[in-house]
């Protein structure tokens, strides 16, 4: 089965790591947007009106009890945009700039997704699930396209089958095997397995219209589709520039006016932080993200801005040199994993701005549902937290087995450009020489190059500690299949080191694929704590610390404003979804 | 009134390795039309005495002291602007290397006719019409189609030739010429040369001519100051130089003397070196080469006096000055030479200086 | 020889020229570890190796690099520069991007010229006394501030402080007025640098120069000073800076890189950089063919000036 070690979730490179710098980082990919699992336990976030000072724990949404009478409406909304607009191609793109930009503020999907990751309906008014391979899709009536066409179910077919062999295929055809139209909105859809993050998975798969689909208009050159915004002008490098689509389908609701307050869209494009957060101060951008660390308790304490935050998907991990020995025995691997300083990294290094990673889930995967605060505390106890006892024990118990006598020579690596994941590296190998079990050699590599080493054919058979970040989303599946599935193994993201356990391979694709399993939460709650205990006892990676989404916006000027989790929904959620009865309007008096 | 009265100069220079007594008390003076020549060695202050009479003399010079009195005027006493309207239109100078006189991104026409449009007031037109005919003067052949060459164009010769029509375009009442054919072969050494004396008669300018070399001077002048270490040490008409040369130096630059058109090296018989300006010898400057010092040159400085009476010649009319102790009696040999002097006139004489007596040259 | 035969004969040693700059560029690119399709797609768990593969194929990466290089080139001799995965038409993002670069540096260039020149000549005229002394410190401190950090501090300050700039360009075209006083911190930026070294070539030669026999000769006419320093000194000593403004080129590109990354100037440098960081091969060929053009064409224009300058120089 090719394509079942493919995931539907979009994780990807944090280039910069949750909210750090992503300083000049040349081939920031990093299309964190993801997609999870059914399931609607709406328990809500309720964000609450808190000026948290706290950040890392909660989320820290200085939402305003929005009026429709007190909104605004009209204005020109200015971003600023960390990295130019790569791809305008669905199909093809892979970076979160265009991601937020292009896919989820022009186009639409049939499903939409709240801020806690549960689907909601989108193009697609409702569906049903005829048995464990077969869905059924009724779509939404009179939605039409920015160019005037209307939605019908033979689009939504074939923008589902243009995936076939682009670059990201597996976005469909992770589950897609094919599709019946019924009628003019009815879609009935054949999976190849079940899968348990398709409904979510959905949201980020744009419906494109004939005009697209026949080829009369590139996408690349004018996308169109059926968002709350159309598309307005490009010019590389520079500017983006999307208008409100007046004949959005949404037809209003009691806390969202039926099109978004903000009228005009404008994305600048500003490479370097420091640049970013001057224009933001200077007024020039009322909005913008991806700053570095260290600046983001002032302005978090400024009046002048509002900063908002939520736990995101983003993570970092070591990757051991499984191939080598003793890096085969799991004992020094979990030794080295209670070495790690997470409390000091976060303090330190993130300026409290990221939350810690003891057990290999974040929050946003859902973690409630599946993994009880209970079972968390005990696993946890268990296996979790920086002991330095605990952990020598543990690592002298694994040189005696292995018969080799500390201190051990070690290579760790990270790539040079980012520089809050050499300083927490930096951490871990002080900490680890600490221990006196080990000798640490640092190295750090340019980006690419870097890359190349971790994830081309052969990364497996270089004897070092790979210390990287990638993106995870609103399902478990999406925190440990990269980086330990056996299917995952490079060349490919991220299974660095060739980790390969029978037991938890099977673990992982019951928990995403198994017909009784995928569409059911407790079995799969089941089947993600005992991946958890597994993952604790060998620790093939170790998760260092997970990152928040954080937004800065000009206080006053923006209402309204509310971080999404995902980096690719940011500018949609943050000014208009309605599913999630959140608006964002400009304020025409302030500044 | 003479033309120019130069008063008891004194210039300095304030370098690094310490001050540099250039020009020390000089004084003489150049009637109208008069051609007076200031010989010398290589570093006797020459130039330095020249370009004080421009006032060009530019950091770290300075002139400390003395008076020029230009048509009874002290130049030393004008502001820039007066200054000025001097240089080039009633003072003007012609330079050793004509090649590095001339800029060489300017066209040679462009040169000259910068001066008379200053000076003369003239427009374009005007001024291009007198540079041409001050080229044809100077002997340029076409000197229309020369106008607009650059120096490069032009031979050494020619390129002297421009430049005395430069320094002659405005009609100057005294040209200073600064070893004008130094740098030119001996042919064209006396062509220039006697370009310069027949403009100089035609337009009634007096020239200062300054050079190392007598038989240039007995060739052009009518008076003659020799300059040694900064100060003048002979001053007299060019007969008496010729014929009766007082001070020892005098006697020495003489029996260099070549014939025109002698290819011997010029000043190379006086054995040693200038001095150290910066450290002048005590006593008389001369005296570490002068074959006739005795213990007490070392002593007392020689004043400049008339030979024959021993009385002061310092003053800017003295006709004949000599500075050396034999003619203040301070002295106790008697300076032992002879001039022999073949051929009619001081302007072809061959002359040969014999040494007779040697003073006592250990000192 | 003719001028115009020179400027051919000069444009056709381009040719040569680009060929050897392309080459070595296409060498170095291809030693350094990683290419285009790791930064697409390496750390992309959703991508699929195989298409990873087929991408290599596409873009002829799988080929040895001869002949990968004669594709290339190829492709140029029919104008046509290739397409990038990640920038799409080489051609086309060179020519968009090509006016804001054009521009900044012709700015720098300008301001680089217009403060180095009087300053170098004000510094040699009063040479050795507080005029001299200041503007060698400046001069120092000019070429000692790296761009990125200059081009902050000024932007904290005139933008961030004063107000008196926008802290990004302005909504409108390139040649409006109001973008131009936006290019004003970027462009001094770049000319700081090249304004110290300009004024320090521009005073040591004004300074030697004004020792020179001429200027004793011009002064001698009874010429003003100023006539002397502007007319007769000038122009000589303008000669060798001549060749440093035309050396200058090459650190305009350079300084532009970083600068345009400060002041989100969308030109080339900031597209050569990150086309160096993600391996877009075409991209970087195609940039520095244009840097390689522009040194020789920069080159040309001084040896053209040159020969105005001094009428010695003929060709
Ligand atoms: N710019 C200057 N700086 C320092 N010293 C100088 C300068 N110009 C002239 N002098 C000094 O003044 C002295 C006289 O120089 P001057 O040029 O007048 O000699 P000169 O008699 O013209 O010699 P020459 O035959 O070589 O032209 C020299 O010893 C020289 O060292
Ligand atoms: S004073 Fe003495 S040293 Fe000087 S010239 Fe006369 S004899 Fe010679
Ligand atoms: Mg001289």
């Amino acid at each position: 089965m090719p394509r079942t070690d493919r995931d539907i979730n979009r994780r990807e490179i944090l280039q910069g790591m949750g909210a750090a710098g992503v300083v000049g980082l040349a081939g920031c990919i990093g299309d964190d947007d993801d997609e999870i699992e059914d399931d609607d336990t709406d328990d809500d976030t309720d964000p609450g009106t808190d000026d948290d000072t706290d950040p890392g724990t909660d989320d820290d949404t200085d939402e305003e009890e929005t009026d429709l009478d007190e909104i605004h409406d009209g204005g020109e909304l200015v971003i600023g945009l960390a990295e130019n607009i790569a791809d305008f191609d669905p199909v093809s793109m892979n970076d979160t700039t265009s991601g937020m930009t292009v896919r989820t503020l022009l186009y639409e999907g049939l499903t939409a997704i709240d801020f806690e990751g549960d689907p909601h309906p989108g193009l697609a008014e409702d569906w049903e699930q005829i048995d464990d391979t077969t869905f059924e899709f009724y779509l939404r009536e009179g939605v039409q396209f920015h160019n005037g066409e209307e939605l019908h179910a033979e689009q939504v077919k074939r923008s589902f089958e243009r995936y076939e062999g682009e670059l990201r295929e597996p976005d469909v055809y992770e589950w897609y095997e094919d599709s019946e139209v019924v009628d003019d909105h009815t879609l009935e859809v054949h999976l190849s397995q079940p899968d348990a993050t398709m409904i979510t998975g959905l949201a980020g798969v744009p419906i494109l219209p004939d005009e697209l689909l026949d080829g009369d208009t590139d996408p690349d050159e004018h996308p169109i589709g059926t968002g709350a915004y159309q598309f307005e002008e490009f010019e590389d490098g520079d500017v983006f520039r999307a208008s409100r689509f007046e004949d959005h389908w949404f037809e209003g609701s009691d806390s969202v006016p039926e099109t978004p307050p903000i009228e005009e869209i404008t994305c600048q494009i500003i490479r370097e932080d420091a640049s970013r957060s001057s224009a933001l101060q200077t007024g020039d951008v009322h909005h913008s993200f991806g700053l570095a660390s260290d600046t983001l308790d002032d302005f978090d304490a400024s009046d002048e801005f509002d900063l908002t935050s939520t736990p995101a998907g983003g993570y970092e991990f070591m990757s051991y040199p499984v191939q080598f020995e003793p890096w085969d025995n799991a004992n020094i691997r979990a030794g080295v994993d209670r070495l790690i300083p997470r409390p000091i990294i976060i303090e330190e290094v993130y300026h409290g701005w990221a939350e810690r990673s003891d057990l290999p889930f974040a929050e946003i995967s859902g973690m409630d549902e599946f993994i009880p605060d209970d079972f968390r505390e005990e696993m946890f106890e268990e296996y979790g937290g920086y002991d330095i006892d605990e952990a020598v024990e543990l690592i002298e118990e694994g040189f005696d087995e292995e018969g080799i006598d500390a201190p051990l020579d070690v290579n760790l690596v990270v790539n040079a450009d980012n520089d809050d994941r050499v300083q927490w590296t930096e951490l871990v190998a002080e900490s680890m020489e600490q221990s006196g079990m080990f000798d640490v050699e640092l190295e750090t590599f340019e980006w690419t190059e870097y890359v190349a080493r971790v994830t081309g054919p052969g990364s497996e058979e270089n004897n070092e500690i790979v210390t990287i970040g990638l993106s995870a989303g609103f399902d478990p599946d999406s925190f440990i299949r990269a980086t330990m599935y056996t299917g995952r193994q490079t060349p490919g993201c991220c299974n660095i080191h060739h980790y390969s356990n029978d037991e938890l391979d099977d673990l992982i694709e019951t928990g995403r694929h198994d017909p009784d399993v995928a569409f059911d939460t407790d079995a799969r709650a089941e089947v993600y704590q005992e991946a958890t205990e597994l993952i604790m006892q060998e620790a093939p990676v170790s998760f260092t610390q997970f990152g928040t989404e954080i937004d800065i916006v000009r206080a006053g000027e923006v209402h309204g404003w509310e971080t999404h989790p995902i980096n690719s929904y940011k500018i949609i959620k943050g000014i208009y979804a309605p599913e999630s009865d959140q608006v964002a309007w400009l304020d025409p008096d302030a500044a | 009134m003479a033309l120019l009265e130069v008063e008891d100069l004194e210039v300095r220079f304030y370098t690094e390795d310490g001050v540099v007594n250039a020009v020390d008390g000089v004084s003489y003076r150049i009637e109208r039309g008069e051609k007076f020549g200031v010989v010398g060695e290589s570093g006797a202050g020459k130039s330095v005495t020249a370009l004080s009479v421009m006032r060009l003399i530019d950091n770290p010079g300075q002139i400390e002291g003395g008076e020029i009195r230009f048509k009874g005027e002290n130049l030393l006493d004008m502001d820039e602007e007066e200054i000025r309207s001097i240089r080039g239109s009633e003072i003007a100078m012609v330079f050793q290397d004509a090649q590095t006189a001339l800029n060489p991104v300017y066209s040679v026409g462009e040169q000259i006719a910068e001066a008379i449009r200053l000076h003369l007031g003239y427009d374009d037109e005007a001024a291009r019409d007198r540079t041409i005919e001050m080229l044809e003067r100077v002997g340029i052949p076409d000197p229309a189609d020369r106008y607009s060459d650059y120096p490069h164009q032009f031979s050494g010769g020619m390129q002297q030739r421009a430049v005395i029509a430069m320094a002659l375009s405005c009609d100057p009442d005294l040209l200073i010429c600064d070893e004008p054919t130094t740098a030119l072969d001996v042919t064209i050494e006396a062509q220039i040369l006697e370009l310069l004396d027949e403009l100089a008669d035609e337009f009634g300018t007096a020239i200062q001519l300054i050079t190392h070399d007598l038989g240039v001077v007995a060739e052009t002048c009518d008076r003659v100051m020799v300059m040694y270490a900064g100060k003048p040490v002979e001053k007299a008409p060019v007969e008496d130089i010729y014929y009766d040369p007082k001070m020892p130096y005098t006697v020495g630059l003489m029996s260099s003397i070549p014939r025109i058109g002698d290819e011997r090296d010029r000043l190379q018989t006086i054995p040693g070196t200038m001095p150290d300006l910066i450290q002048l010898p005590p006593g008389c400057s001369f005296h570490p080469r002068c074959p006739y010092a005795e213990e007490v040159c070392t002593q007392i400085e020689p004043p400049l006096v008339d030979p024959e009476t021993g009385e002061p010649a310092e003053g800017v009319d003295a006709e004949r000055g000599a500075a050396c102790l034999a003619y203040t009696g301070d002295l106790q040999n008697e300076l032992g030479y002879e001039v022999h002097v073949e051929g009619e006139s001081h302007r072809s004489a061959v002359r040969d200086v014999e040494e007779i007596t040697g003073g006592d040259t250990d000192v | 020889m003719s001028l115009r035969r020179y400027v051919i004969k000069r444009l056709l040693m381009v040719i040569p020229v680009l060929f050897g700059v392309s080459v070595i560029t296409f060498s170095i690119m291809q030693l350094v570890p990683g290419d285009i399709v790791d930064v697409l797609l390496g750390m992309d768990p959703n991508a699929d190796p195989e298409a990873a593969e087929r991408l290599r194929q596409e873009l002829h990466l799988d080929r040895p690099i001869w002949e990968q290089y004669l594709l290339w080139l190829a492709g140029v001799l029919q104008l046509d520069f290739g397409f990038s995965p990640i920038t799409g038409d080489v051609s086309e993002t060179i020519v968009t991007r090509l006016p804001a670069t054009i521009l900044l540096g012709a700015m720098g260039w300008v301001i680089a010229l217009v403060l180095a020149i009087p300053a170098g000549v004000y510094a040699a005229v009063n040479k050795d006394e507080l005029a001299d002394d200041v503007s060698r410190i400046a001069a120092l401190f000019g070429i000692a501030t790296p761009n990125f950090w200059l081009g902050l501090m000024l932007l904290l300050v005139f933008s961030l402080w004063l107000g008196w700039f926008p802290s990004i360009p302005p909504d409108v075209s390139l040649l409006h007025p109001s973008m131009l006083w936006y290019l004003l911190l970027p462009a001094i930026t770049l000319g700081t640098a090249s304004t110290a070294l300009l004024m320090r070539i521009m005073r040591s030669s004004m300074v030697e120069e004004l020792n020179k026999e001429y200027v004793r000769t011009a002064r001698a006419k009874g010429l003003p000073e100023r006539t002397v320093v502007l007319k007769h000194v000038l122009r000589n000593s303008l000669i060798s800076v001549v060749t440093v403004a035309a050396l200058m080129t090459a650190s305009i590109v350079d300084g532009a890189v970083v600068i345009e990354v400060v002041f989100s100037w969308p030109g080339l440098g900031e597209q050569l950089i990150t086309a160096i960081g993600q391996r877009d091969l075409l991209v970087v060929q195609g940039i520095v063919l244009l840097v390689g053009v522009s040194i020789v064409i920069a080159n040309l224009l001084a040896d053209l000036v040159y020969a105005w300058l001094d009428p010695r120089i003929r060709y």
